[in-house]
């Protein structure tokens, strides 16, 4: 019985606010367009090497790379009966 | 080399394959057993966005600019990042609508209108064209190359036409057979989204296996193909940004339009949206594609640096060197494997694209042209319509075949694709801004669409017609007509971007700028609103059946049930509406009218159909009346309308509540006046019993006393003590004859009695009073006896009291009473005149209230109880008379009338 209650609330302190979701999802895509555009682009494009790749190839597949995770995490326990965002 | 046999083989073994699996998912679905109800299935399903172009046209685009091709992946992954907020809408909402497309969906949102779907339509069909060619071209170009072993080009262009030919008659044939067999309610395919899965995994492992090759096999790993392209100057500049044509400008197009093709084209709609089995696969969707994105990118740059290094440049077409890398390096079999990938690749984007295509020519286009025709009114509908589907497939197909044949064969596949990548993105504004504004207009919305697509016409379309030769070249440079600020390529002298960002800009100005202006500036019909508040309020509402209240007019259930049969037979029409009757707990009688609930649900059923608009407009033909009531469209508008509707009931309810105070207070004044009364009443009927108990006593005590006075005097004191008994016994009769009429237990005894008697009578008992006050009583009676049916002892009291009354107000020595009798009409008139002061207007109806005294302050206290004339009334309305006062005509004083049925009359 206790282990139940236990649970219970560790799953609330875990859930997230679906308004909470919805914000950093909003943020991730403003990040995503920071890190894959102009001025952080310019930033590796050079004709250096980073680990066998060319530096702009490296990063660009990095950076695709950590969205995605990010994505992921972010909607970890996401349940579609969330209505808090419009 | 292989054998010709053996590709073909392979090829018809594929496609057979493909229609194998999606027929299996299909006959699992019937059984209820899906195949397709996993997030696993729906990410790869969505992979269908990788098409030929991904697959051979990727290279050629990196074999030219590097990094080039990669916005078109970046631009989903970023899409996805919002889908579970905004796609997560663009489902409910079309789930909860029935929508079967995207010209549907937007359709649907702007007040049911059929003219957005058509223009939706059209701009989707147009807009795709160039897509279709697109994998014509990638099929029959590469079917050449492993067909002949034409690694490099020539002109071959001549094969590749027929071959493209025949492509398109197959792939239009497999689109039939995998989507027009039947219609769905739903619209829904599960066959075809199992074989797009399918083909997606068949696709990312074929082009894997070509990549691993060559960044393994033909060369020792990543790091030997950059470090020896890095040696070599064309293949080194590659490595940056420089590479990119049009730039950083560029970059952040293509990666927009990118974003907005994820989701609006009208295979993806179809996939995303329509087909999707489950709002929860969103989520793991959302990740798990872009990563499926970035695997199957993976190996672009490495394949393409080979192809470029193994192949002197311009010998050989980049876009095929998925394809010719393994056949030039012998490997036959891992060719085969790579040509059956985009194979794969294209066929998946035909089928799903013609069939998403047909379907909306046929439910946005076609029907509501036709029922504006009436031309559609044959009994099984449904045939028609399957009909109506597979020639849309074909003639998308043509139209595509067309387009490579006359304009694509010039440019390369990305190049191709990017053109419909921008007249899909013209869906973007009228959506995103659909789903979350509610002022967006109908109007606004054709405005956007139509001003989006003119430019993306102008500034990409008709330049391609120009570079192949169906128009002059001066049409582009310098511009029409030479006016250069109408170049397609630098309207109004923007020179500052490559063709298509310019396009994507100028079309994106002109679509966000004429929804917004337009819908600002213009009205909203009732239903536009309605469509608004539904799809933006999506989530604030209980239930989905928000518009019931909309249809006021009549329909019988027959007339429902006949129509519904039409478009999906009986079968069908049987099973939605036993189930609906099951469902509410209530029978469908066919004669009975449909009531507005049973319409909304009949209007939905045939909506997965035929689509919202067309659904509307065939209930509207079967129903007669108006289709949107006030309470319907009070009870969906915003939040605002409800509280001024509250308020408004608010104040009539105070309005009641003050009207009914001030009754309550008129009440109670009333109740105080009559309480008055009684005081005034209780305390003149003590005055009036004690006074002459008074006088008797006195009286009777000097009797008593004074045993010597003379009889003389001891009569007359006899008399006033008699008299004043008699007046006691008069008042004390008055009050109990009152209170006995007044309650209703009076016996009556009437009979027929003569009137010229009581008069008589009356005149005697009032004669002392007369002699007292030298007042002359006169009478006017007719010679005939007067009958009435009455109470004699009663009708005396009356007419003594009013003739006392007359007495007692005129002037002693000049006052006359006259009494008038006189029979008409079946009624019996009697008037008692006076020329005393008379009585004013205001009072005569109130001199018969009980205990009305008349305020004469010149005579002192009133006089008497108040109650004689109240008894009066009463006496007189018992023998259903009547009694009141009358003016004088032109003379002071007071005349009473009283009116009584003749007997035998009454």
């Amino acid at each position: 019985m206790n282990g139940m209650k236990d649970n219970d609330r560790d799953a609330q302190q875990r859930t997230v606010q679906p308004s909470r979701r919805g914000e950093r999802l909003v943020a991730l895509l403003v990040a995503g367009f920071a890190l894959l555009n102009y001025p952080l682009l310019s930033v590796f494009s050079t004709p250096k090497f980073v680990l066998w790749f060319p530096s702009l190839y490296f990063y660009m597949f990095s950076a695709w790379a950590v969205i995605i995770i990010a994505l992921a995490v972010v909607l970890r326990g996401a349940k579609s009966q969330d209505r808090g965002e419009r | 080399m292989l054998p010709h046999w053996l590709i073909l083989l392979v090829s018809f073994g594929y496609l057979g394959l493909l229609f194998a699996v999606a027929y299996y998912a299909d006959k699992r679905a019937d059984a209820g057993r899906s195949v397709i109800s996993n997030p696993y299935v729906y990410t790869f399903s969505i992979a269908v966005y990788c098409t030929g172009w991904t697959f051979y046209g990727s290279v050629g685009r990196a074999a030219a600019t590097g990094v080039g091709f990669l916005p078109i992946y970046v631009g989903p992954t970023l899409a996805a990042v919002l889908w579970w907020v905004v796609l997560r809408k663009i489902i409910h909402l079309s789930k909860a609508n029935h929508i079967t497309s995207i010209a549907d969906f937007l359709a649907s949102r702007y007040g049911k209108s059929s003219t957005i779907g058509g223009l939706v339509t059209v701009i989707s069909v147009v807009g795709i064209m160039p897509y279709i060619s697109l994998q014509l071209k990638a099929i029959s170009t590469s079917f050449d190359v492993l067909f002949h072993h034409k690694v490099q080009l020539d002109s071959a262009v001549n094969l590749g036409q027929d071959t493209a030919l025949y492509v398109a008659i197959i792939l239009a044939v497999f689109s039939i057979l995998f989507g027009t067999r039947h219609i769905d309610i739903t619209e829904r395919h599960e066959g075809m989204v199992a074989a797009v899965a399918f083909e997606s995994i068949v696709k990312l492992v074929a082009f894997s296996a070509v990549g691993i090759f060559a960044t393994f096999v033909l060369f020792d790993g990543p790091g030997e193909v950059y470090g020896l392209a890095a040696l070599e100057p064309e293949l080194a500049r590659l490595f940056t940004m420089d590479a990119v044509p049009g730039g950083y400008a560029a970059w952040f197009a293509l990666t927009f339009i990118s974003m907005s093709a994820i989701m609006f084209l009208p295979r993806q709609f179809q996939i995303l949206v329509v087909e999707n089995v489950n709002v929860e696969h969103v989520r793991t969707a959302s990740w798990l594609f872009p990563l499926y994105l970035m695997a199957i990118n993976i190996f672009v740059l490495p394949i393409a640096f080979a192809g470029a290094m193994m192949f002197h440049p311009g010998v050989v077409d980049p876009d095929m060197y998925v394809l010719t890398v393994p056949l030039e390096s012998g490997q036959s079999a891992l060719a085969l494997f790579a040509f059956i990938g985009g194979l794969s690749a294209a066929t998946g984007m035909v089928i799903v694209e013609s069939i998403a295509l047909s379907t909306m020519l046929c439910n946005d286009l076609a029907v509501p042209m036709l029922l504006r025709l009436k031309l559609l009114r044959k009994d099984d509908t449904g045939e028609t319509l399957l009909a109506m589907r597979r020639a849309g497939i074909l003639l998308i197909l043509m139209l595509g075949y067309l387009y490579f044949r006359f304009i694509g064969e010039s440019y390369a596949l990305v190049t191709i694709g990017l053109v419909s990548f921008c007249a899909a993105a013209q869906f973007a504004p009228a959506i995103l801004f659909g789903i979350y504004w509610k002022g967006v207009s109908r109007q606004g919305a054709l405005a956007g669409l139509a001003a989006g697509f003119v430019v993306w016409l102008y500034t990409l379309m008709l330049p391609s017609l120009a570079r192949s030769g169906w128009l002059p070249m001066t049409f582009i440079e310098p511009g029409p007509f030479g006016i250069a600020a109408l170049g397609p390529y630098h309207l109004f002298n923007l020179t500052a971007f490559d063709p298509i960002t310019h396009s994507v800009f100028w079309s994106m100005l002109f679509n966000v700028g004429a929804l917004v202006g337009v819908s600002l500036f213009g009205k909203q019909r009732a239903l536009d609103q309605l469509q608004a508040a539904m799809f933006v309020d999506v989530y604030k509402r209980a239930s989905s059946e928000g518009d019931e209240g909309l249809w006021l007019g009549k329909a019988r259930v027959k007339d429902l049930r006949d129509l519904v049969a039409r478009i999906l037979g009986h079968e069908r029409a049987e099973r939605a509406f036993h189930s609906y009757a099951q469902q509410h707990g209530i029978e469908l009688l066919d004669e009975t009218l449909a009531d507005a609930a049973l319409v909304a649900h009949v209007e939905r059923v045939l909506a997965g159909t035929v689509g919202a608009a067309s659904a509307r407009v065939m209930i509207s033909s079967t129903i007669e009346g108006e289709e949107l009531s006030i309470e319907g469209l009070m009870k969906v508008l915003d939040e605002t309308s409800q509280v001024i509707e509250y308020s408004r009931r608010l104040e009539l309810k105070s309005r009641e509540l003050e009207a009914a105070t001030a009754e309550l207070k008129r009440t109670n004044e009333r109740l105080k006046e009559l309480d008055r009364l009684k005081d005034d009443f209780v305390s003149t009927i003590s005055h009036e019993l004690r006074t002459p108990l008074t006088s008797i006593r006195a009286f009777s005590e000097i009797l008593q006393d004074d045993v010597d006075m003379d009889t003389q005097q001891r009569q007359q004191l006899l008399r006033i003590v008699v008299k004043e008994t008699e007046r006691l016994t008069r008042l004390v009769n008055q009050v109990l004859d009152f209170t006995k009429i007044e309650s209703g237990s009076y016996q009556w005894a009437l009979e027929d009695m003569d009137l010229v008697g009581v008069i008589n009578e009356a005149m005697a008992a009032t004669i002392q009073l007369s002699r007292d006050r030298d007042i002359s009583i006169t009478k006017h009676v007719p010679s005939q006896p007067v009958l009435v049916h009455g109470e004699k002892d009663r009708l005396l009291q009356v007419l003594i009291n009013l003739v006392s009354n007359a007495l007692k107000y005129c002037e002693p020595h000049e006052g006359v009473v006259h009494i008038r009798l006189s029979a008409q009409e079946g009624r019996a008139r009697l008037e008692v005149r006076d020329n005393g002061p008379g009585i004013v207007p205001s009072e005569r109806e109130r001199v018969f209230e009980k205990f009305h005294q008349l305020r004469d302050h010149s005579k002192g206290k009133p006089q008497g109880t108040g109650l004689g004339l109240a008894i009066c009334k009463t006496i007189i309305e018992n023998h259903r008379g009547r009694i009141w006062v009358e003016d004088n005509e032109g003379a002071s004083g007071a005349r009473f009338v009283v009116e009584l049925p003749l007997a035998g009359k009454a």
